[in-house]
């Protein structure tokens, strides 16, 4: 298989743009990662967009503005993963020899408040039993239990990625918390607070990607796609909107199978990772993803908070973006913008949020009915 | 006078020997139970599906609900739960009884009752599973 690499990333910031359309947001992160690759629109030869919530062919409604040169453009849309699994897909067409050059975007506009239309039977809407955060809330405590952890681990968490997230201009919310200001935000669905779960919001961020023959032709800035494994859910994840699972089965949960596979294929484990994005849709999901990745050890996550692991100068920073808490999620955008960190991190472009000398970093999303990605680059 | 009952949506619960019961689907080919019940196995694939039903089980996990959310057509505030039906390892959600996260205690004895979540546009009060702990002597 070809080696695909990153030519240029480009970003949108994520927040609340009430007179921007879903194009603009869209067309100013496609034009700022052209420009970072040094590569014009007419050399691309197949665009792949990640979005839930816009109208039909959003994708073209976006990229035929700087011209209809008659490629493939595919429009996506797997929830929180729509970015990932367009990156997935163009990856596999630029491995396989199919093309040598591609666009990814991810663009939202997402309204405030819980996410509609997440694949919910109407029964379930109509009893309240399609609020998401309800079922985030229930993971969350099942998760405190199995790691003897408080709300205070929780408030950790968001206070972290907030702290991160003033580094980050892109973000939406660029202020610090306090662990009194998090336990003390209104309750949504307990143990979770507003400010211990994401805002879903506006923005857009893309990528140029193409084999490193390709790409090197119009710049030397690359980094190089080590893995991008993508998988659904089995029986065993409760994931919304399954309302059962099978208890005391063999079945491995979905955020170990993926990074397990993306670990396997770019031959770089957890402990050879110099930072990972995860998706802080909630504190309680970015600690057992953290664990359920192999990032922290069972029955070790009490004391790896404490002692800062996951802290940008820790063992192994988590979010230093700022993660969801602090940027929102623009769902199908959000993927993307870890794509965008990622790539800036392992150039050193990163600014004051920079991780020194980040050799390998990690991308992880988890979305509504059991999609999960996991993309691991290298510089 | 009470309002006319409408079942929220028919085949996930029925009344069985004077009990509310939920009705799962359980694979004859490799064991796995699911709720709701439907036609191909979640975890093979098989079509070898045999109705089963389950009403007492053991809270897993449960919060409260206090802001509304799309198309919800329940007073504020309202409980959700997770509850183990350990006869056919099965783990379900559904709409909880009981509003004060507080009151419950993990692990402890839940059943399945019938209860209205609402009243619909016609008038009717429209019937749901819910999941309501057992007290101690009943």
């Amino acid at each position: 298989m070809r080696e695909v690499v990153i030519a240029g990333v480009g970003i949108h910031p994520f927040g609340r743009f009430p007179d921007k359309d879903y194009r603009d947001l869209g067309r100013e992160a496609t034009l700022m990662a052209l420009k970072d690759a040094n590569i014009p629109w007419n050399d691309i030869q197949v665009a792949y967009v990640g979005n839930v919530m816009a109208e039909m062919t959003k994708g073209h409604q976006v990229l035929q503005y700087f011209g209809q040169t008659g490629i493939p453009i595919i429009n996506v849309e797997n929830a929180c993963t729509s970015g990932s699994v367009g990156m997935w897909a163009a990856m596999n067409s630029i491995q396989n020899g199919q093309y040598d050059l591609a666009l990814v975007l991810g663009v939202e506009k997402a309204p405030k408040g819980m996410i509609a239309n997440c694949g919910y039977d109407r029964w379930q809407m109509y009893t309240g039993t399609g609020a998401n955060p309800a079922h985030f809330a229930m993971q969350t405590k099942e998760t405190m239990w199995e790691h003897g952890l408080d709300k205070s681990h929780l408030a950790y968490i968001s206070i972290l990625n907030h702290r991160n997230g003033v580094k980050n201009p892109y973000a939406m919310y660029q202020k610090e918390c306090t662990a009194e200001e998090v336990l003390n935000s209104p309750m949504v669905c307990d143990p979770l607070t507003l400010l211990m779960l994401c805002a879903p919001n506006e923005g857009a961020a893309a990528a140029v990607i193409g084999t490193k023959e390709a790409v090197a032709k119009y710049t030397s800035k690359y980094v190089t796609i080590a893995a991008l494994a993508f998988l659904t859910k089995t029986p065993a994840d409760s994931i919304f909107p399954d309302f059962s699972v099978p208890i005391g089965t063999d079945l491995v949960n979905i955020t170990t199978r993926v990074s397990a596979l993306a670990y396997e294929t770019a031959g770089i484990g957890p402990d050879d990772l110099s930072l990972i994005e995860m998706q802080d849709t909630d504190s309680g999901s970015q600690i057992r993803d953290m664990v359920q990745a192999g990032l922290i050890k069972p029955g070790d996550v009490a004391r790896a908070l404490a002692d800062g692991d996951i802290a940008p100068t820790g063992r192994i920073p988590v979010n230093v973006s700022g993660g969801l808490l602090s940027k929102g999620e623009p769902l199908g955008a959000s993927s993307m913008g870890q794509v965008v960190e990622l790539t800036w991190q392992l150039r050193g472009d990163a600014g004051p949020r920079q991780v020194p000398g980040a050799k390998a970093g990690a991308g992880h999303t988890l979305g509504a009915a059991g999609n999960s990605c996991f993309i691991i680059l290298k510089n | 006078m009470s309002n006319e009952i409408k079942v929220l949506k028919e085949g996930l619960f029925k009344e069985e020997d004077g009990k509310a019961v939920l009705l799962l689907g359980h694979c004859l080919v490799c064991g796995t139970a699911f709720f709701p019940e439907r036609p191909f196995c979640s975890r093979c694939g098989s079509d070898q599906i045999e109705q089963v039903s389950v009403s007492d089980g053991k809270l897993y996990s449960w919060t409260t609900v206090i802001h509304p959310s799309q198309e919800n057509k329940m007073a504020l505030p309202y409980g959700m739960a997770k509850v183990d039906f350990p006869d056919h390892k099965i783990r379900i959600t559904g709409v909880s009884t009981e509003t004060d996260s507080e009151k419950l205690t993990r692990g402890q004895d839940m059943r399945v009752v019938v209860a209205k979540a609402y009243e619909d546009e016609d008038g009717k009060d429209v019937v749901t599973y819910m999941f309501q702990p057992v007290e101690e002597g009943k």
